[in-house]
């Protein structure tokens, strides 16, 4: 009897799970449902800008009656999206940045090149020209649709300089003289993550000093950076100024968050932060702070400071299986061009938009957000942001590269040995 | 007997220095879940930087850790009943075994510690899909079990080894079959080592990440709450306290079932410490 019952239960378990199983799975070759669209994004829960993101795709639903299912990954998105690829479960649409493996995707078939839905679909005037560049793969492919972008300034806490006796630097003699004021005082000056990726956008904006534009992407594209004397005079620069002490001490082990902390704290008066800060900053400091850009070096390409600023923290992608559903793609993804929605990304939540639309700027209340439309366009020059430049496969190991740079005793032949060793161990 | 004089005092010393280091990380995660980050970074073992409960709610609802929980816990359930269904009839088996052949078995189930899991990753994935059971729990609950075999069945061997032979005489003498020795003689006897695998595989399973990760997918309906943490940290808007938050709550069940089943336990590790 006893022996009957055992066999029984784990028959039953066994049968269950079968069940469950089956009605788990997906039916193969059924046709694809248009009332339902799976978007997968970065965006997560936690964060300012998928607020307006879930007021906007509710509305959407409402008005098209189909429904968006949201899949929310952190920085492990593409390697799920790349598995869902394999087993032809992929998103239907992506909201993501353009970096590093997505720079290939159009290449490895991952998304679908879009560069024939722009006019069709009535974005030509909404999306500018630098934009669709940035997006546009050496082949001529749009990889994606550009929808928010990024500024990059230089961040300095007003407050702490006048309490030092020191004024926001444009020059690079001006940054030197402002460091040491403020290690007098006992204040870090200039704070980076110099240990990860935004030290290295750092140590590219300083090593670009002298390049033109166009030189600056050869060498972030190709490396040879001992081979080019303008890339080298850059990291000299660099050198001079990190051995002056304008650096933290121990920039070379900070990471971006550390470099912010500290920043927000007010351990440190001087910090290059992006546009994803804004909304993040304290009041005291958001109050104090002016953004600006990397002081001008005399004899550099660019008259005034430089800042970053880009198109790609995030645009739209299509999947294989979004484009056998694309006219339900269209609807989703022409109604999150539209000016209120839009509006909605900038006022509740902090995007700084990469759309040619004239955004309606009332409601942005945060300070800094406001000071990045207003006041930074005309006190900066921009320089060549490298994301879109440095091969996929360079940037990681570039990280641990350049946080050679930030140590002292380094100078800058070993620099740039080390970073054009990066570029030859992956070719 | 006491001891007494400076190498007490030592060992003493030792001990408490021990636990210490063991208590560091787990005072630094729970002070965490209470604070922002820049009190994380700028002051990381101080307790004194403000009061933030809130992260616990935002980490609940941000993660939607109510049903990620409820996916582990099937999942982790699921796999650990069905590695005991598995492991102890294989045991039973490999315990009684006199041949050659079950030596064999012994040992090709001892190579499976040979076989490291990211190995097993591709041929997994692809499995899943031709199963049509990609993007499902219920992959994990079949799968889970496989990467548990090598040492449930070692340990419960050990032990059913252990069993006296009289003891399975009698039995049989009484009219017992294979099932009922197991079910009534060796079962009772292995308690001890039964529940040391089930706690192994208990924590094991339920901090699985990257299979589940890539298997399960990011789907709330279906995803673990090891998948869903991360979506709490990102590149440039990591949210540590409220990560740390997150983390807390996870661990929950973990030390509830150990707190169950402690005493047990220890005391299978004390049974085998004595023994000889």
């Amino acid at each position: 009897m006893h022996r009957l019952a055992t066999l029984g239960l784990a028959a039953a378990g066994a049968a269950l799970l079968l069940l469950t199983s089956a009605c788990a799975g997906g039916a193969p070759g059924a046709a694809p449902d248009s009332n339902t669209l799976t978007l997968q994004t970065n965006w997560t829960t936690g964060g300012q800008e998928n607020v307006p993101l879930t007021a906007a795709l509710k509305e959407f639903t409402a008005q098209t009656g189909i429904t968006v299912k949201v899949l929310e990954n952190g920085d492990d998105l593409n390697d799920v999206y790349a598995t869902s690829l394999l087993a032809g479960k992929e998103a239907d649409v992506l909201l993501v940045g353009l970096l590093e493996k997505q720079l290939d995707w159009v290449k490895n078939g991952a998304v679908v090149p879009l560069e024939g839905y722009v006019g069709p679909w009535g974005l030509t005037d909404k999306l500018p020209v630098e934009a669709i560049d940035d997006w546009t793969d050496p082949d001529g492919h749009l990889r994606g649709l550009p929808y928010a972008g990024f500024t990059w300034p230089w961040w300095y806490n007003t407050e702490l300089l006048a309490q030092h006796g020191a004024t926001v630097p444009t020059t690079t003699e001006e940054l030197v003289a402002t460091a040491a004021k403020l290690r007098a005082g006992g204040v870090e000056p200039v704070v980076v993550g110099g240990n990860d990726w935004s030290g290295q956008k750092i140590f590219l904006q300083f090593l670009q000093t002298y390049l033109s534009p166009a030189d600056a992407v050869k060498v972030f594209n190709e490396g040879n950076t001992c081979a080019n004397p303008d890339a080298v005079r850059g990291i000299e620069l660099f050198t001079q100024l990190r051995d002056a002490g304008v650096f933290a001490d121990g920039v070379e082990g900070l990471s971006a968050d550390q470099a912010q902390a500290m920043y927000f704290s007010g351990t440190a008066a001087i910090a290059p932060l992006g546009s994803w800060a804004y909304l993040a900053a304290p009041e005291k400091q958001a109050a104090a702070t002016v953004l600006g850009g990397l002081p001008a070096a005399p004899g550099g390409t660019y008259a005034k400071p430089t800042a970053f600023r880009g198109s790609t923290s995030a645009g739209w992608w299509i999947s294989p299986n979004g484009q056998e559903k694309i006219e339900s793609v269209q609807k989703l993804i022409t109604f999150m061009y539209q000016p209120q929605v839009l509006h909605s990304m900038l006022a509740d939540g902090g995007v700084v938009l990469s759309t040619a639309t004239d955004v309606d700027t009332t409601g942005v209340t945060a300070p800094l957000l406001a000071q990045s439309f207003n006041d930074l366009p005309a006190k900066v020059d921009f320089a060549v942001m490298p994301d879109l430049h440095v091969p996929a496969d360079v940037s990681n190991p570039m990280y641990r590269a350049t946080s050679i740079a930030y140590t002292k005793g380094n100078d800058a032949r070993k620099i740039c040995e080390t970073v054009d060793a990066v570029y030859r161990s992956v070719r | 007997m006491k001891r007494t004089g400076p190498l007490g005092y030592l060992a003493h010393l030792g001990v408490w220095t021990y636990v210490l280091l063991l208590l560091l990380p787990l005072y630094y995660l729970l002070i965490s879940s209470f604070k922002d980050n820049t009190g994380i970074l700028t002051a990381p073992f101080s307790p004194f930087t403000g009061l933030r409960p809130e992260n616990f709610a935002q980490a609940f609802h941000n993660a939607t850790l109510g049903p990620a929980l409820l996916n582990q816990a099937y999942v982790t359930v699921g796999a650990s009943v069905l590695t005991l269904v598995l492991a102890l009839p294989a045991a039973f088996a490999l315990a009684r075994a006199r041949g050659p052949l079950g030596v064999l078995i012994e040992r090709i189930f001892a190579m499976g510690f040979l076989i490291p899991g990211f190995a097993a990753l591709v041929p997994t994935v692809l499995l899943a899909i031709s199963m049509q059971l990609f993007y499902t729990r219920e992959f994990l609950v079949l799968f889970l079990p496989a990467s548990a075999m090598p040492l449930s069945v070692l340990l419960l061997t050990q032990a059913m080894r252990a069993v006296p032979a009289e003891l399975e005489e009698s039995a049989v003498i009484d009219g017992a079959g294979s099932w009922r020795l197991l079910w009534s003689v060796y079962l009772p006897l292995a308690r001890q080592s039964v529940t040391v695998v089930v706690i192994l595989n208990f924590l094991s399973f339920w901090n699985e990440y990257f299979f589940a990760l890539v298997i399960t997918g990011p789907d709330t309906a279906v995803r673990t709450a090891q998948v869903a943490l991360p979506t709490l940290s990102q590149a440039n808007a990591s949210q540590y306290g409220v990560l740390a938050a997150g983390i807390v709550i996870t661990l929950i069940p973990v030390y509830v079932v150990y707190a169950l089943f402690a005493d047990k336990m220890e005391g299978a590790v004390l049974a085998g410490a004595v023994k000889g």
